[in-house]
C-alpha cells in the first residue's frame, strides 16, 4: 500500500466540539497518527452522558441506547481517522501521561478558551520543555491574548463578531431572523490543519517547533475581504444581499414544482442570459428593455426574479438544472441532505464512505475533502468510541502494564464510561452546541 | 529577492495560474507564510482586477480591493497561455515550481498542453492543485457554476434560512475562500509527501465536496436518524436562551442553552434568585416557562448595550457574542488590541488596509513582504531570472501579444 503523506507524524488532539477535532481529523485523513485525548470524568459537550431529549441525530438502534456518548452524529462527524483515549488532566498522574504523550508527538492542537491550558499547567512553555520540536496550535475563538481572553464561544459567536451573521441575513429582515451558522468552524478546521503543516515545514528545515496562536475569528475574516475592503476604502458598511449578487443578475434561488423544491440560477453574461431565455421558451424576455444588458438586469432584478419564479415553479428542479446546464446556463438544484446520497456525481466520486463504528455499527459517513492522485485518502478509522484505544495507547505507546492500566481506572485517571451527571447539561444541552440554534 | 525574513514556507516555489478567488487565495495562503509565488495573468489581467471595491468607486485595474487582498506576496507576470509560445514559457515556469495552483475548467489546461500528465513528465516532483466547483471528473465535472450554484448542491443552502421563506446563501465569496484554504491544506500535504521521498501529485479539490464533508453534521444526522431534516427541524435541545436577542444598541447571539449556562446567565443578570423560583429551579420545569423568562431577560438586555452584555455575561462564562456590522468589526476591541488589520502601501492604490494573519506563528511571521503585483510588473525579472529571456526577447513577446 502507498504510504500516506503524513505517515510518521503523531498529532495530539486536545479539543472539543468541531473546529479543533475536524482540523485534527484532516491531519488523520492525510495519514498522521492522531490521538484524541478526551475529557474524563467530565463529558465533552458533544458526548451526551444520557440519551438526549431529541432523537434527531442520535443513533439508537431500536431501544438500544447504551453508551449514549458514542451515538451523537454531531460528535462522530468530526472525529474520524483518529485514536481516542480518556484522561483526567486535573489528576497529577493524568497530566504526567499527557506530557509523556506530547513528548512522543509532533503536533498538539488545543481548542480550549484562552488560559485553560495554562491553568492546567500544560501551556506551551511547559510542553516545549519536554519537546522542543513540538508544533503546538492554540485555537480559542478570539485568540490567546487580548481583551476577550478567556471568553467562551461556539462557531456561531465567531460568525457574529466577524460580521458574517449580519451579512448573510434576509435583506428585508433584521439579524434576529437569521439563524445561527457554524461555517466558521469549517474555516477554523482547515486553517488549523494548514497551520500544523506550516509548522512542520519550518521544523523540517530548522529542527525547531513553535507555538501558533490561531484566533478562529481572525482565520475567518479574510473570507469576508470584499466587504472589509469596501469599508476600509469607502467607509461603506456592507448590507446583506440575500441571494442576490454584487453584479450578476438573475442570481437567486427560485421555487420549483413540489414542496420546498428550489433551483439556483446565476447568470453573469449576455450570452448566458440569451441561453436562459431560449431554454425557458420566453423569447420575449430577450426583447424586454428592462433586461437587455447586464446592468439593466441587475437594476431590474426583482421584476426579473418574479418572472423567472413563475416559470420555474412549474418545473422539476433536477430536470431543469440539467436542461439549463446543457444550454450553458449555470444552475443547480438546491439539494437536501438525503438527496446528496442519491446524487450520481457524488456517488461516482465516493463522496461518502462506509465505516463500522464500534457502538453505532455500520453507517455511511462524510468522506474526504479532496482527492490525491497518488496517495488516495480514505476513511481508515471509523469515529472513535469513547476510550476505544486506551489500551493501545497506554500499553503500546506509553509502555504501561495491564496492572498499571487498571490502576489508572481505579484512581479515576481514566475510564470508559461517563456517569449520568458527567455533564450538568446532559438533558437539554447534549445536542445544542454543534447545531444551528434556531429560535 | 530582498526578502530576508524567514517564513515557515520559505524556499517553496509556487506558480499561481488562477483567476478570481479560489486559486489566488490558495497561493496567497502559501505566499503569506513565506513561499515564493509567481502569479501568471492573461495579458488583459485577472478578472478579479475588475471586481472592486474601488476607492471612491472609480474602477482601476490596479486598485481593486479584492484583487489587492488576494494577491499579496506574489510576483506578477503576464502570459497568453493560448499561444504556443505562451504555453511553452508556462512549461518553463512549471519546471521551476514545486507547486502549481489553478482553477480553470477541467480539461482547459490539458487542451493547451499544460495538463497534469504533461507537466509531470517535465517535473515529476510538481504538486498540481486544481480547484473547481465539482472536481476534475464525474458526471457534473463539466457543469458551469458560480459559487451559489455549487453551494446549492452541498445541501447547505437548503438548510440555511427561515423555515417559511426561501433558502438563503451565505455571504458572497465565503464558499470560494473555504475551497481555497482547503486546497492550501491539501497542497501542503501533497508537498510534504513529495519532499519526503515521494513524488508530485495532482490534487483535485471540488468546492462541493470540500463543503459537504467539512463540519456541519447534517449528513450524518440524516444517516443516524433515517430521515431528512429540514430548516424547520430544531436540532438543538430545549435549553434557553439560545438564539438572537435585541440589546440597547443592536443584536446579541446567545448559545447558552443548558442548565450550566442558564445558571451562569442568572448570575450575570444579577438575578440569582431566579434559580430559587419553582419555574426555573430545575431544567425539567423550565421549558413551559420560557416566555416568562424571556420577558425578564429582554428587559435586562434592552437596558444595556452589547459591549456591556458581552462583558458581563462572558465574566460568568455565558456563551454569547455581539452581532457586528462591518464597520463595527474594524472597531472590535479584540481585533484592535491584536492589531489585526494591516496597512499595506501599494504604488498605485496607495495605503490599503487588508485583513491580517489567519494565525500567528511565534517563530516565523505572517507578513506582507510585497503588495499585489501590477499587471506584468515582474515580467522582466521573472522571465529573465528563471527562463533566461532578455529585454530584446521580451519586446518581441510583447509585440506578439504573448506577454
Amino acid at each position: 500500500m502507498v504510504r500516506l503523506p503524513l505517515e510518521g507524524i503523531r498529532v495530539i488532539d486536545l479539543s472539543e466540539v468541531w473546529a479543533g477535532p475536524m482540523g485534527a481529523s484532516l491531519l488523520g485523513d492525510m495519514g498522521a497518527q492522531v490521538i484524541k485525548v478526551e475529557s474524563y470524568p467530565r463529558a465533552p459537550q458533544t458526548r451526551p452522558p444520557v440519551p438526549p431529549a431529541s432523537s434527531l441525530g442520535f443513533a439508537g438502534q431500536g431501544t438500544d441506547v447504551s453508551r449514549p456518548w458514542d451515538r451523537a452524529a454531531v460528535h462522530n462527524m468530526a472525529n474520524r481517522n483518529k485514536y481516542g483515549i480518556t484522561l483526567n488532566l486535573r489528576e497529577p498522574r493524568g497530566k504526567e501521561l499527557f506530557v509523556e504523550l506530547v513528548a512522543l508527538s509532533d503536533v498538539l492542537i488545543e481548542g480550549y478558551s484562552a488560559g485553560t491550558a495554562e491553568r492546567l499547567g500544560l501551556d506551551y512553555p511547559v510542553l516545549r520543555g519536554v519537546n522542543p520540536a513540538l508544533v503546538m496550535i492554540s485555537m480559542p475563538g478570539w485568540g490567546t491574548v487580548g481583551p476577550y481572553q478567556g471568553y467562551v464561544t461556539l462557531g456561531s459567536g465567531i460568525d457574529s463578531t466577524s460580521g458574517h451573521h449580519y451579512l448573510r441575513g434576509y435583506p428585508d429582515a433584521d439579524p434576529s431572523q437569521t439563524m445561527a451558522c457554524v461555517h466558521s468552524d469549517a474555516v477554523a478546521a482547515v486553517t488549523a490543519a494548514y497551520a500544523a503543516l506550516t509548522g512542520l515545514f519550518y521544523r523540517r528545515r530548522s529542527g525547531r517547533g513553535q507555538w501558533i496562536d490561531l484566533s478562529q475569528a481572525e482565520a475567518f475574516l479574510p473570507h469576508l475581504g470584499y466587504s472589509l475592503l469596501d469599508y476600509a476604502m469607502n467607509r461603506r458598511g456592507a448590507q446583506p444581499l440575500g441571494n442576490h449578487d454584487r453584479w450578476m443578475a438573475p442570481h437567486s434561488c427560485y421555487p420549483c414544482r413540489g414542496e420546498e423544491e428550489w433551483i439556483a440560477i446565476c447568470v453573469s453574461t449576455d450570452q448566458e442570459w440569451q441561453a436562459l431565455c431560449r431554454a425557458a421558451g420566453h423569447l420575449e424576455w430577450q426583447e424586454d428593455p428592462r433586461f437587455s444588458g447586464v446592468d439593466d438586469r441587475w437594476r431590474n432584478q426583482d421584476a426579473l426574479d418574479a418572472l423567472i419564479s413563475q416559470w420555474t415553479q412549474e418545473q422539476d428542479k433536477r430536470e431543469l438544472a440539467e436542461r439549463l446546464q446543457q444550454a450553458g446556463v449555470p444552475a443547480g438544484a438546491v439539494l437536501r441532505d438525503v438527496e446528496l446520497f442519491e446524487d450520481a456525481h457524488l456517488a461516482r466520486r465516493g463522496a461518502f464512505e462506509e465505516a463500522t463504528h464500534k457502538v453505532v455499527g455500520r453507517t455511511r459517513n462524510p468522506g474526504m475533502l479532496w482527492k490525491y492522485s497518488e496517495t488516495p485518502l480514505r476513511l481508515r478509522l471509523a469515529p472513535n468510541a469513547l476510550a476505544e484505544h486506551n489500551a493501545l495507547v497506554f500499553r503500546q505507546l506509553l509502555g504501561l502494564s495491564s496492572d498499571q492500566c487498571q490502576a489508572l481506572e481505579a484512581q479515576g485517571v481514566t475510564g470508559d464510561t461517563y456517569a449520568p451527571e458527567a455533564s450538568l447539561d446532559a438533558r437539554d444541552q447534549a445536542m445544542a452546541p454543534a447545531v444551528s440554534v434556531q429560535a | 529577492m530582498a526578502d530576508t525574513v524567514e517564513g515557515a514556507l520559505s524556499g517553496i516555489r509556487v506558480l499561481d495560474l488562477g483567476c478570481g478567488i479560489t486559486a489566488p487565495h490558495c497561493a496567497k495562503m502559501l505566499g503569506d507564510y513565506g513561499a515564493d509565488v509567481i502569479k501568471v495573468e492573461p495579458p488583459q489581467g485577472d478578472p478579479a482586477r475588475r471586481y472592486g471595491p474601488f476607492p471612491h468607486d472609480e474602477p482601476h485595474p490596479e486598485k481593486g480591493g479584492l484583487f489587492l487582498h488576494l494577491n499579496t506576496n506574489k510576483r506578477g507576470v503576464t502570459l497568453d497561455l493560448t499561444t504556443r509560445t505562451g504555453a511553452s514559457l508556462c512549461r518553463g515556469l512549471a519546471a521551476w515550481a514545486d507547486v502549481l495552483v489553478e482553477n480553470h475548467a477541467p480539461g482547459y489546461l490539458a487542451s493547451l498542453g499544460l495538463g497534469y500528465d504533461s507537466l509531470k513528465a517535465l517535473n515529476p516532483r510538481l504538486v498540481m492543485t486544481s480547484i473547481t466547483p465539482f472536481g476534475q471528473w464525474g458526471p457534473h465535472s463539466g457543469w458551469q457554476a458560480t459559487e451559489m450554484v455549487a453551494f446549492a448542491m452541498t445541501s447547505r443552502l437548503f438548510a440555511h434560512g427561515q423555515p417559511d421563506r426561501e433558502p438563503l446563501r451565505y455571504a458572497p465569496d465565503v464558499v470560494s475562500f473555504q475551497a481555497a484554504v482547503t486546497a492550501a491544506t491539501a497542497t501542503l500535504g501533497a508537498l510534504w509527501w513529495a519532499q519526503d521521498g515521494g513524488q508530485g501529485q495532482w490534487v483535485d479539490v471540488s468546492m462541493q465536496e470540500a463543503m459537504i464533508n467539512n463540519v456541519d453534521s447534517r449528513t450524518l444526522i440524516t444517516t443516524y436518524s433515517g430521515r431528512s431534516i429540514g430548516r424547520r427541524d430544531r436540532i438543538a435541545g430545549g435549553g434557553y436562551p439560545s438564539g438572537v436577542y435585541p440589546c440597547g444598541d443592536g443584536f446579541m447571539l446567545f448559545a447558552a442553552g443548558g442548565d450550566r449556562f442558564f445558571r451562569r446567565l442568572c448570575r450575570a443578570m444579577g438575578r440569582p434568585e431566579l434559580l430559587q423560583d419553582p419555574r426555573w429551579a430545575t431544567p425539567d420545569v423550565r421549558a413551559p416557562h420560557k416566555d416568562e423568562f424571556e420577558a425578564e431577560f429582554l428587559v435586562w438586555l434592552v437596558e444595556r448595550d452589547r459591549a456591556e452584555v458581552f462583558r458581563v455575561c462572558q465574566a460568568e462564562g455565558v456563551m454569547c457574542a455581539p452581532i457586528l456590522t462591518t464597520d463595527e468589526v474594524f472597531r472590535d476591541p479584540q481585533l484592535v488590541a491584536r492589531e489585526y488589520f494591516q496597512q499595506v502601501v501599494h504604488p498605485v492604490a496607495g495605503e490599503v488596509l487588508l485583513p491580517g494573519p489567519p494565525f500567528r506563528m511565534a517563530e516565523t511571521p505572517w507578513r506582507v513582504a510585497r503588495p499585489a503585483p501590477q499587471l506584468g510588473e515582474h515580467n522582466l525579472e521573472v522571465y529573465g531570472e528563471l527562463l533566461g529571456i532578455d529585454r530584446e526577447d521580451l519586446v518581441r513577446l510583447r509585440a506578439t501579444g504573448v506577454v
